[in-house]
Order: structure tokens, then C-alpha cells, then sequence
């Protein structure tokens, strides 16, 4: 079906200001919706077919917000919004909220974490929907309808809506960490099982990093604040107005870009030092060795990355200060193998301000 | 490591249920004086805004602004058996039954209908059986009357192609539904799956099976996909599945009422050439009497025409029984 025309931009702008105010509370939802008389959406003379398509369009399009891979804050703001759209349609009998049977676990879901994290007022909303009989559960989420389009519209979301929550996060959660974390303490009991000395792993045993489990964790969270940060960021240069501030935006997002720069080269350092975990698709990266600083096995080094980047150069120190995370130590007293790299144009670039982080 | 925000607001839960119904309150206007039909000036809403120009320019530019007999069609259709209970308890539609929208498309081939094809849509309910539905396909090539009747225009059969031929199949994912009730229905795919199977053309196993032993929830579908109804051996209407969801409290409840038409294409009716009234019955080839060929007639027009008082055939000319797509209007 043809969108409402407008109703996209109402509809974000609203769910915008909600998630500007932070909260979930119904309270504040309430009041941003009477601020704007929201529920005038459906005024307008009209004969009751097409106020029954409009209200089923518009029902549609507020569905949208209510399921992943929106933000937590905008699924509950979607979900008042249908509550608000639901009831103050001006059809009889009212039109219906569609949901597909794939989305149903999820809302089942978010139902539970809105129950769990005690937004009684996001539950209760939810549960006078159904006990108003507002859904129909249809097995595809969009009534198919045949008319010949001229062109394929496209609805785009806003990016701010969408969780940032990705596949980083999704991929080294808890327990993933928790296990490796055994597997790597039981990988090094049986090292020292076969060596001779029993306290210690035989030196020829050593293969890996030891604590690349925490740096694991690190490097994931490090990953995850600065996405929160560039967010931040986003909103905020969003926000300023354009005319005065752009320069300020620019150096801004300019910053975030160094910071960004600085931040993938920190992590890409410390991932270098383990070669067995140096993923396939970095292997064609270039890089470089430096000897050890300690000298405690001068016969192995340790390697460091080079970023292959010389546009980005201005990583200066101030800026790598903001992104100080507090990380833990832990004694390394295994080199790696040496290995050596073909790269001429590696030599000209040269980053002597990177110090080693233990 | 989800993103969830926690408000650590400690609510009293009577007083949040009171602060929950005041803002649900104040989600409604208060202002019962309110107009729907009037969109004031200074609406914050783009779409209001939107509307109101839209709404503006329609009165200027339509002098009578109501709904034509087709909108009323429509909406009658699509509303009248909204909430509908049976008289008789045991007619009841249960929780839990699956309702499923079907478009079946007329295979009327129209020039204008090059870009969308007309169709009908029909609700049915999930435990219907395959044979109701066909039942309840109302097509034009079903009452025709085979046979030249100008010698003898009193005599027109009262068979209609209904009635001669029963044979009817449904083609689902790759399974022939063939209507067997009636020792004259014949196996109308047989002659497809012979055609498929004699090569190797590509396609997997059709089956043939009983369209009277099927009932829909025992049938697999897809949504969106076109799949086929076939009658009077050539006469040919796709059908599409457009939604399959739960019955509703709302929905019609009479098991009776259904499958349930709510959407039909309007379809002009041809009218007799001499008095452009009525609806034409009578179709004429080669008359001399007629200005154009072929050429159609209401039935007090046609008897006027090429019979005299006595009934004796006045000129030349071929007359079928005519029956307009038009008719189930």
C-alpha cells in the first residue's frame, strides 16, 4: 500500500523527541503526545473506507518501531504509540495491529525484560492491548495487496533508532568468554602436565598469548564504548545548529574519526601479538617486528602493527587519552616465533609516539 | 552486554497505576467539541498538513463530493458481515481457526486490464473443506448455454455449463485437487501430469488427489504465490493467497456465511443495442438485421427484431445465448 504521506516524519519525529527525553516512562510519553495533539492524526473529512485504509496504514507503520533492530527506548516508544494510535483511531470497528508469527517470540521477549527490568508501565500498556483484542496474528507481517508499482519505495530508518548492539557484541558474549577462559586454563594445565618442570609450561609449548582472553574482553568493550561514544557524537552533531557550529561539527566528527583511527589501531596492536589468533582476514596486513623491549628472551620478538594508514597520521596522544579504559594486567613471559613480512613501503611509515600499552 | 536502560525510578505501584491512568487520559482529547472533520490551522503534524492541502484541492476541484455506487459496493462488502454471530450455536467458528484471504482473478482478458487484473477476495476459514470454496466461485463461463438457438429461441436449454460440465481441479505446490463428487467429473490434470511426466521437463512429482478429501489446514501453501483454479475444462483463474492469520473476535463467526465474498470488481454490464437499457441476452453473428457483428440485444428487443407476431424467424442470422461477465454485479 502507498504510505500516509507525512506520517513517517510525525511518527520518527516523535519517537525522536522520546528518546531525547531518555526515559521510559508512559508519564513522558503521554505528555510528548499531547504536546503535539497526536491523536488529530486521523482527523480530517474523510468517508469511512478510506479512513479504515489510513488508520490500517498508519497502524502499519507504527508496527515497524515495535520490533528489532530497533533501540530498546524506541520499542517502548513505538509500543505507547500503537497503544495511543489503537485508541484514539476514529474507526468502528477498530482496525487491527498486525503481527507476524516470527516476530511473536521476540515481543513474548521484550515483554519478559520489560516485566524484568520493572517498567511495570510499558508492561501494563502491553497487556491492556491484548486483553483489548488490538492484535491479529497473521503469518506474514505485510497484507499483500496488487497493484502494479511504478517504483519500489523504500522505507529508511533513522539510524539513531536502531540498537547499536551488533555482531561484535553478539559474537563474544558472556559465556563465550567465560568458556574460552576454561578452555585456556585447562590447555594450560595439560602443558604443564607434559612438561617437565610441573609449575610451569615447557618454553617449547608456547604457542599462544596467555591472556588473550582478557584481552578479548577488553578489546569488546572498548569496542562497544566508543560505539556508544560515536553515537553520542552523532546526536550531538546532529543537534548543533548548522550555520554556527559547523566547524565545530566537523572537528568533532574529525576527531571521532581519529579517535576511531586510534582506537581500531590499539586493538589491531594488541591482537598482533598473539599470531595464532591473527584472523584470515587480516593476514594480509601488513606487518612489522620490533624487537623486545624487556630483553628477557632476546631471541624472540614480539611483533607490533603498523597501521598502513599514513592519511591518518593526526592520532596525536591527546586525542588517544580520551579513550582510556581501565583494562587489566597480566605478566607475559612468552615471546612469539619470529616471523618476517614482505613489505617495502612499510618502512617509510613510522609511528614512534605508539608506545607499547602492557 | 544488551543496551537496556534501567531506570532506577522506584514507583509505588498504586501510585504509578494512578499517574498510568491519567496519562492514558490524557492521551484522548478532552475537548469532546472537537470536529474530526476539521483540521485546524495550526496543526503540528506534517501529515495533517499534507492532508489539508490534499483536501482542499479536492473541493475545489470535485463538485459533488460523494460516494459512487462502486465505493458503496465496496465498503459494503468489506463490512457487512463484520461481527456477525450465527443463530444456530453449533454454527460457531472456534478459537483458534485460521482465516485465509484468497484473490481469484477473473479470466476475463480485457484490453483496460492489462496493468492489474481484476479479482474478487474471498475469506475462508481454515477447516473448510476445498470443495466449498469451489462451490462458491461464481464464474460467467459457468452458465453458458452452448448451442445456435435462432430457429428456436424459446427452446433454450435449461442446462447451463454448470451443470454439463462438473470437472474442476485446484493446483497447490505441485498437487492437482480434483473435484470427484459426480460420476461426470473427470480428472482435468491428468492430461498435465502425462505432459510432465513424458519428459524430462523440470518439474517434480505432481500428484493428482481428491479436492473433497481436502480441507485447507491440510493443504500447503504459499503466500503471495499464484497458484490455479481451473473449470469447464479451459476456463482458467489464478488464485493467490494473500494472508493467513487467526480468527478474531471481531470477524464474522457465522461458519455458514462463509467463504465470504468482500471484495468484488465492478464490471460494466453490456447493454442492448436498440434500447441501451437492459442487459444483453442475446448475441447475433452474420444478421442481417443488425448493424454490426456480433451484436447484442436485451431479450424483448431480440424477439422484436427478427420475429414476427407468429414467432417466424425474419431474415438471416445466428443467435447465441449471451451472458455478461457483468452480471453478478
Amino acid at each position: 500500500m502507498s504510505a500516509v504521506p507525512g506520517l513517517q516524519a510525525d511518527c520518527e519525529e516523535l519517537l525522536g523527541a522520546f528518546q531525547q527525553a531518555d526515559t521510559v516512562r508512559f508519564e513522558r510519553f503521554a505528555e510528548l503526545w499531547r504536546e503535539r495533539r497526536f491523536h488529530t492524526v486521523f482527523y480530517g473529512r474523510m468517508r469511512a473506507l478510506e479512513r479504515n485504509k489510513i488508520a490500517k496504514k498508519t497502524l502499519e507503520l507504527a508496527q515497524q518501531y515495535f520490533l528489532p533492530p530497533y533501540a530498546f527506548q524506541i520499542r517502548v516508544g513505538a509500543l505507547y504509540l500503537l497503544y495511543g494510535l489503537y485508541n484514539t483511531q476514529l474507526c468502528q470497528p477498530k482496525q487491527k495491529i498486525r503481527i507476524a508469527l516470527k516476530d511473536w517470540p521476540e515481543i513474548q521477549k521484550f515483554q519478559q525484560d520489560l516485566i524484568d527490568s520493572q517498567h511495570y508501565d510499558a508492561a501494563y500498556i502491553f497487556r491492556k492491548l491484548r486483553l483489548a483484542r488490538a492484535f491479529h496474528f497473521t503469518a506474514m507481517p505485510k497484507l499483500l495487496n496488487y497493484r502494479t508499482k511504478k517504483k519500489i519505495e523504500e522505507n529508511e530508518f533513522k539510524e539513531e533508532f536502531k540498537d547499536p548492539s551488533n555482531r561484535v557484541n553478539s559474537l563474544i558474549t558472556n559465556d563465550v568468554l567465560e568458556e574460552l577462559m576454561n578452555i585456556h586454563d585447562h590447555y594450560q594445565k595439560m602443558k604443564c602436565a607434559i612438561s617437565a618442570d610441573k609449575s610451569q609450561p615447557d618454553k617449547a609449548l608456547s604457542l599462544i598469548k596467555d591472556d588473550f582472553v582478557v584481552t578479548l574482553k577488553d578489546i569488546t568493550l572498548e569496542h562497544q564504548e566508543w560505539q556508544q561514544n560515536r553515537m553520542k557524537l552523532f546526536l550531538n552533531a546532529k543537534e548543533t545548529d548548522e550555520t554556527e557550529n559547523k566547524k565545530k561539527d566537523e572537528s568533532l566528527l574529525q576527531s571521532e574519526g581519529s579517535e576511531r583511527a586510534s582506537a581500531l589501531a590499539r586493538i589491531k596492536y594488541r591482537s598482533y601479538s598473539a599470531v595464532a589468533e591473527a584472523s584470515k582476514s587480516r593476514r594480509h596486513r601488513q606487518v612489522r617486528l620490533e624487537s623486545s623491549e624487556s630483553g628477557k628472551s632476546p631471541s624472540r620478538s614480539r611483533k607490533t602493527s603498523r597501521r598502513p594508514q599514513p592519511a591518518r597520521r593526526r592520532d596525536s596522544p591527546e586525542v588517544r587519552g580520551e579513550m582510556e579504559v581501565a583494562e587489566e594486567t597480566v605478566t607475559r613471559h612468552v615471546g612469539m616465533p619470529v616471523i618476517t613480512e614482505e613489505n617495502s613501503d612499510e618502512e617509510e611509515v613510522s609511528l614512534p609516539k605508539r608506545k607499547r600499552r602492557c | 552486554m544488551g543496551s537496556l536502560i534501567h531506570m532506577q525510578e522506584d514507583l509505588n505501584n498504586l501510585d504509578m497505576l494512578s499517574i498510568l491512568q491519567k496519562s492514558i487520559d490524557m492521551l484522548m482529547s478532552s475537548d469532546k467539541e472537537e470536529d474530526p472533520d476539521v483540521i485546524s490551522e495550526d496543526s503540528s503534524l506534517l501529515t495533517l498538513r499534507i492532508r489539508k492541502k490534499a483536501l482542499e484541492r479536492r473541493e475545489e476541484t470535485i463538485i459533488v463530493d460523494r460516494a459512487c455506487r462502486q465505493e458503496t459496493l465496496a465498503y459494503e462488502m468489506e463490512s457487512h458481515a463484520i461481527g456477525k454471530r450465527p443463530d444456530n450455536p453449533t454454527d460457531i467458528v472456534e478459537e483458534g481457526e485460521l482465516l485465509l484471504t484468497l484473490n481469484i482473478f477473473y479470466p476475463v482478458i480485457f484490453q483496460k486490464h492489462k496493468d492489474h487484473k481484476p479479482y474478487q477476495t474471498v475469506l475462508v476459514l481454515g477447516s473448510q473443506n476445498l470443495t466449498e470454496l469451489r462451490d462458491s466461485i461464481s464464474c460467467v463461463s459457468d452458465l453458458q448455454i452452448g448451442g445456435e438457438f435462432s430457429s428456436q429461441p424459446d427452446q433454450a436449454p435449461e442446462h447451463i455449463s454448470k451443470d454439463l460440465y462438473k470437472s474442476a481441479f485446484f493446483y497447490f505446490e505441485g498437487i492437482f485437487y480434483n473435484d470427484r463428487r459426480y460420476p461426470e467429473c473427470r480428472d482435468l490434470s491428468r492430461t498435465v501430469i502425462e505432459w510432465s511426466e513424458s519428459h524430462d521437463r523440470g518439474y517434480g512429482n505432481l500428484q493428482s488427489v481428491k479436492m473433497e478429501d481436502y480441507v485447507f489446514n491440510d493443504v500447503s501453501l504459499k503466500i503471495g504465490f499464484p497458484y490455479l483454479f481451473c473449470h469447464q475444462g479451459n476456463c482458467e483463474h489464478i488464485i493467490i493467497i494473500t494472508d493467513i492469520r487467526l480468527i478474531h473476535h471481531n470477524d464474522c463467526l457465522d461458519r455458514n456465511l462463509y467463504p465470504l465474498l468482500i471484495k468484488k470488481h465492478w464490471l460494466c454490464t453490456r447493454k442492448c443495442f436498440v434500447c441501451k437499457m437492459y442487459t444483453a441476452r442475446w448475441v447475433t453473428n452474420r444478421d442481417s438485421l443488425a448493424p454490426e457483428d456480433p451484436c447484442f440485444f436485451c431479450d424483448v428487443c431480440f424477439r422484436m427484431l427478427h420475429y414476427d407476431a407468429e414467432g417466424n424467424k425474419l431474415g438471416e442470422f445466428l443467435a447465441y445465448p449471451y451472458v455478461d461477465p457483468g452480471i453478478f454485479n
